[in-house]
């Protein structure tokens, strides 16, 4: 890591990798995307494994608000699932349009990580949500942005996205990886008069418990280098987190 | 039967005065030896400048309490003294008389000695927004009130979302968030495993979970499912119904979960936002710790707050947006507003005295105003804006009575209000029941007003004869008196008044002739010489107008002279249609004649008011008489031109010529009486004495003198009663004559009851002394009659028989002929019915003897 920020992050495009709209997500996309002058880019991801299950003749669907049991057909997801892309192209549109954004738009099938890990490259951010719909939970108090850096090539990127998106906001930075104490040295001076300074927490060698410590962010910001080699990692962190994931590679 | 002509009647009049021994070519037609005249002295009473002991109206003191009102000011105390329902007042007299100047006076010194009334304020109901609340508060405290609930809210809106920023608050949220969540994983994670063990997958879906059967940590394809083992299948359908038995479980114990978690956070908030809240609350509440109602509605404030925390923590969001648009204050707070009905402006210390001068339902009750938003009107209590009652409010309310009946369903509303003791505040539509919306019901305030009402008199005694409530609510009346006796002790009041208006008006002071000439002109005012007007406007306007006179004469007081000249000045201004009037009668547009004699023709008297001015002028009154059976026709009446009180006169001048004249045998008579060149209704009895002395003249055939005018009413016996007016019906007929040249035989006659009234003007009063215009004062008809005719009227003997000669003998001795000629024309019709049957003439009845006028 480099004494000091440079003047923005080198962005080309930021990537909303969904399996249903998510406005929150991207809300957060859009704005990312607006404030580092990045195309906007929506994929939206048929699950593979859903369309199975769907497949096979003793599965139903159980509401998740009622309870009901009903039959679930491919017929019915592949429908449900096109409608939901179209919704998904429509509010991309309409977030581009108001933001002056370029755009584009594609569908995939397969499954989300994979297809948003292939999505990320160098100068590009991936943002991802949840995977799975939860109940309905209470309105999220004001949390800090969350920054999850591992000494990677991608660090620098993914600490000055988190400052462009925390503001005049509270940020947290947890440093993974090797020499924490040194890096969090330069953390601090890089931060040196710009501000409300964040908090430093150290998280060496144990990434995915002090992961799950930021599940109460505002929106987590994770150097993509950390997910890459753990697949398992990143899925049990999106299952974990309520907000929303920006993968910076 | 013929009318007779002037020739003949003068040529009867000559023989007569033959036979009573007058020279036959006398005209005693000035009557200067007339008894009845009146000398120039009594028709004019000066103030005696002796009673007034002053030199200038600066020397008097002022008088205070209006002028001579004793009667008013006793009714005006025990109105307002007497603090019991119904004792209201009504203050009664004609207009111009001070009664208001004089009442706010009263009450005002009454008033300022008083405690001053509480505040009333509207505050929200909580629980029923639709009736707002009053608060009593203590003089002042409504505005207190209003500034300490505006402090309360902003004071929230700034603490509350601070409050749930903090570390503190965050803390306690996310542990509640955390223990919930980790529960409802532990129960997915723990269903996830269960079903795991079993190699079946717990999937979430879009719209909820599945299950489905696994292989090697996938999930099973379809063909691989169809190459299993039917009890293969079998078990694995069983087991995941009851897995999803569980999962249903599952879900619905999330959700309770996640109820109580809202459960929770809402507890959580509430104790944060109590904490804040009650703090402030309870400030309040030890601040009108002395008012229950006051700490009631504090109490449903914060229980209020406490229930809509989320509007003050994000106040921008609870806004309304309608296409983008604000629409405009957050509602929520306006609802802890306080609306200080009454108590903002109230400057004059002790009880308030206020007058209506528009006196409307909503202007007396108050009104719900409503605000347009797109297109809806809305309305709440802040919107509720006070009345004259709810200003006047432990006070006393001064209100036109005249104004108030005139305005639609405002005397019904005051009614209410006055006998229910309370201030209902509704629109007329609510009220009346003509809208159907829903509007606010606001808590009635109890009322403790005196109302006092002004009107003319016969507004109250129709309201007391037509309204049965008005007795009950307006127990009180003050009667103003119009006019008091001209005495020393009241015309040196009246000086007084004089110099106290001059003072207040900042005029010029008074002379002593001054003031005497103002009292002078009160009286004439008032009609009567003994008795004074109390009429302040017109008193103020004539000092005014003298002050103006004065001014520019460079005098440093009012005189006589100025005085004179104002009250000159007036009657010019306002006398253009006097001179139409005489203009068309001196061009002989309107035919009147002042001298020579006519037979069954007189000068009456007319006034005629054009706003406050009067003026009169000769009317010419002619009668005809002829053979019939007793009716005398009123033509003024049968074209409905005559007034009720006309044709009684006339009816009562028919009863006195049957009764005189023809008692004991039919009254022959069809007369007609006529005020000629009359195109308006003629009303009033002055002129039946006129009316009589023509129809007199008409059947007696004796002229009457032209030169004369004569005014006054007559009853059934022949006396003549006083007429209002007599000054400017006088001065009417002396500006005629004066026009014309005064001949010295010209004069009015007037009703002796009347002579106390005259205060005539001076060129009258010198044109008398001169001897060139002559006022005389009748009792009788009898008396008229001779100044009219000069003839004798003739008093009966015993047997009531006239002298020969005299004017009642022509009478009697024409409707006896009448009478007779009546007869004969009867007897001579049933003999030609007789003939026409085919019957015998009867015999021959006795010729009737010639008729002797001697006797009835």
């Amino acid at each position: 890591m480099t004494a000091t920020l440079p003047a923005g992050p080198r962005l080309e495009r930021v990537t909303l990798a969904v399996r249903q709209p998510a406005p929150d997500l991207l809300r957060a996309a859009a704005d990312l995307a607006r404030d580092l002058q990045a195309e906007l880019a929506a994929l939206f991801v048929e699950d593979r494994t859903l369309l199975r299950v769907a497949a096979l003749p003793i599965t139903r669907e159980i509401g998740l608000m009622s309870g009901v049991s009903r039959a679930f057909e491919v017929p019915d997801l592949e429908r449900m699932l096109r409608r939901q892309a179209e919704l998904l192209r429509e509010q991309v549109a309409a977030a581009a349009h108001a933001g002056r954004l370029a755009w584009s738009f594609e569908v995939r099938r397969g499954d989300l990580l994979e297809q948003a890990m292939a999505s990320l490259a160098p100068e590009r951010a991936v943002v991802l949500g949840h995977r799975t719909p939860r109940p309905p939970a209470a309105a999220r108090e004001p949390a800090p942005v969350t920054a999850v850096l591992d000494a990677a090539d991608a660090e620098l990127r993914a600490l000055q996205v988190a400052l462009r998106l925390a503001g005049d906001q509270p940020l947290t930075v947890l440093l993974t990886g090797a020499e924490p104490e040194a890096r969090r040295a330069q953390v601090e001076h890089a931060f040196a008069g710009r501000g409300p300074r964040p908090r430093i927490e150290l998280a060496p060698g144990a990434a995915l418990p002090r992961l799950a410590l930021a599940r109460r962010a505002r929106i987590v910001v994770v150097s993509g280098t950390i997910l890459r080699a753990d697949r398992g990692a990143l899925a049990a962190l999106i299952d974990a987190i309520t907000a929303p994931l920006i993968l910076v590679d | 039967v013929a009318t007779r002509g002037l020739d003949l009647a003068q040529a009867r009049r000559r023989e007569q005065r033959l036979t009573l021994g007058l020279a036959p070519d006398e005209q005693t037609e000035n009557n200067m030896d007339s008894p009845l005249r009146l000398p120039a002295q009594a028709l004019y009473r000066p103030t005696s400048l002796g009673g007034l002991q002053f030199d200038s109206s600066t020397e008097l003191e002022d008088l205070s309490g209006g002028f001579g009102q004793q009667r008013a000011r006793e009714a005006v105390e025990v109105g307002v003294g007497v603090r019991r329902q119904g004792y209201n007042l009504f203050v009664l007299g004609p207009a111009g008389l001070g009664k208001r100047t004089l009442v706010r006076e009263m009450l005002e010194a009454r008033a300022a000695g008083e405690a001053p009334p509480p505040d009333w304020c509207y505050v929200n109901n909580f629980a029923q927004p639709h009736r707002p609340r009053a608060l009593r508060l203590p003089p002042g405290r409504g505005a207190e009130l209003r500034r300490d609930m505006e402090q309360f809210v902003d004071e929230l809106r700034a603490t509350i979302p601070a409050m749930f920023e903090s570390e503190e608050y965050r803390s306690r949220a996310e542990q509640i968030d955390a223990q919930v969540s980790e529960q409802q994983e532990k129960i997915f994670v723990g269903l996830g495993q269960e079903s795991a063990r079993d190699n079946i997958a717990l999937l979430h879906t879009p719209a909820g979970f599945s299950l489905a059967p696994m292989r090697s940590g996938e999930v099973m394809a379809p063909e691989e499912y169809e190459k299993l083992s039917e009890p293969e299948r079998e078990r694995i359908q069983t087991r995941m119904g009851e897995l999803q038995e569980k999962l249903q479980k599952a879900i619905r114990e999330a959700q309770r979960l996640q109820k109580e978690k809202r459960a929770r956070i809402k507890q959580l908030n509430r104790e944060m936002t109590l904490f804040a809240v009650g703090a402030l609350t309870e400030e309040l509440k030890t601040r009108y710790g002395e008012l229950p109602e006051v700490r009631t509605y504090l109490d449903q404030v914060q229980a209020d707050v406490l229930e809509n925390i989320e509007e003050f923590r994000r106040p921008e969001e609870a806004q309304t947006n309608i296409l983008g648009l604000p629409m405009g204050e957050p509602p929520s707070f306006r609802r802890y507003e306080v609306n200080v009905l009454v108590g903002d402006e109230r400057k004059v210390p002790g009880a308030p005295v206020v007058a209506e001068e528009y006196p409307t339902y909503p202007n007396l009750l108050g009104r719900i105003e409503h605000v347009a938003r797109f297109g809806t009107l809305m309305t709440d209590f802040a919107l509720i804006k006070p009345g004259a009652l709810h200003r006047a409010n432990g006070g006393y309310l001064l209100v036109d009575a005249y104004k108030l009946l005139t305005q639609p369903y405002a005397w019904e509303g005051l009614k209410r209000a006055l006998s229910t003791g309370e201030i209902r505040t509704e629109s007329l539509g609510q009220a009346w029941g003509l809208i159907s919306t829903v509007a606010l019901e606001p808590e009635p305030i109890p009322l403790q007003s005196k109302v006092v009402l002004f009107g003319e008199r016969l507004v109250y005694y129709l309201l007391l004869a037509y309204d049965p409530e008005f007795g009950e609510l307006f127990k009180v009346s003050a009667d103003f008196e119009d006019e008091l006796p001209r005495d020393a002790e009241h015309e040196m009041l009246y000086a007084r008044l004089v110099a106290t208006l001059a003072r207040r008006e900042q005029l010029l002071p008074l002379s002593r002739d001054g003031v005497a000439r103002v009292i002078e002109q009160a009286a004439r005012w008032s009609g009567d010489a003994e008795r004074m007007s109390t009429q302040l406007e017109g008193l103020q306007d004539l000092l005014r107008e003298a002050d103006y006179l004065a001014r520019n004469a460079g005098a440093a007081m009012i005189g006589a002279a100025q005085v004179q000249q104002a009250v000159d000045s007036r009657a010019r201004r306002s006398g253009r249609v006097r001179e139409k009037i005489h203009e068309a009668i001196l061009r002989g547009e309107l035919l009147i004649e002042t001298d020579g004699e006519r037979v069954g023709r007189v000068n009456g008297l007319s006034v005629s008011f054009v706003g406050d001015y009067a003026f009169g002028f000769p009317t010419r009154i002619t009668a005809n008489a002829r053979l019939g059976d007793g009716e005398v026709m009123d033509i003024q009446r049968e074209v409905e031109l005559g007034g009720p009180i006309h044709s009684k006169g006339v009816m009562i001048l028919s009863s006195f010529l049957a009764s005189r004249y023809s008692s004991d045998r039919p009254h022959s008579l069809h007369a007609s009486l006529v005020f000629e060149q009359t195109y308006g209704e003629v009303e009033g009895d002055s002129a039946s004495v006129a009316e009589l002395c023509a129809l007199l003249s008409a059947i007696g055939a004796f002229p009457l003198r032209q030169s004369l005018a004569v005014t006054g009413s007559v009853n059934q016996h022949g006396q003549v009663q006083p007429i209002g007016g007599v000054n400017e019906k006088i001065e009417g007929f002396f500006d005629i004559c004066r026009a014309r040249g005064l001949t010295g035989t010209q004069g009015v006659i007037v009703p002796a009851a009347n002579a106390k009234h005259l205060m005539l003007r001076r060129d009258v009063v010198d044109a008398v002394a001169e001897g060139r215009f002559h006022v005389y004062a009748v009792s009788t008809i009898d008396d008229a009659l001779g100044l009219l005719s000069g003839l004798p009227a003739g008093e009966p003997d015993d047997e009531g028989a006239y002298p020969e000669g005299s004017a009642n003998f022509h009478v009697a001795a024409r409707l006896l002929e009448l009478a007779l000629v009546r007869q004969a024309y009867a007897q001579m019709s049933i003999k030609i019915k007789r003939v026409r049957a085919g019957k015998k003439p009867e015999p021959k009845p006795p010729q009737p003897k010639k008729p002797d006028p001697k006797k009835r």
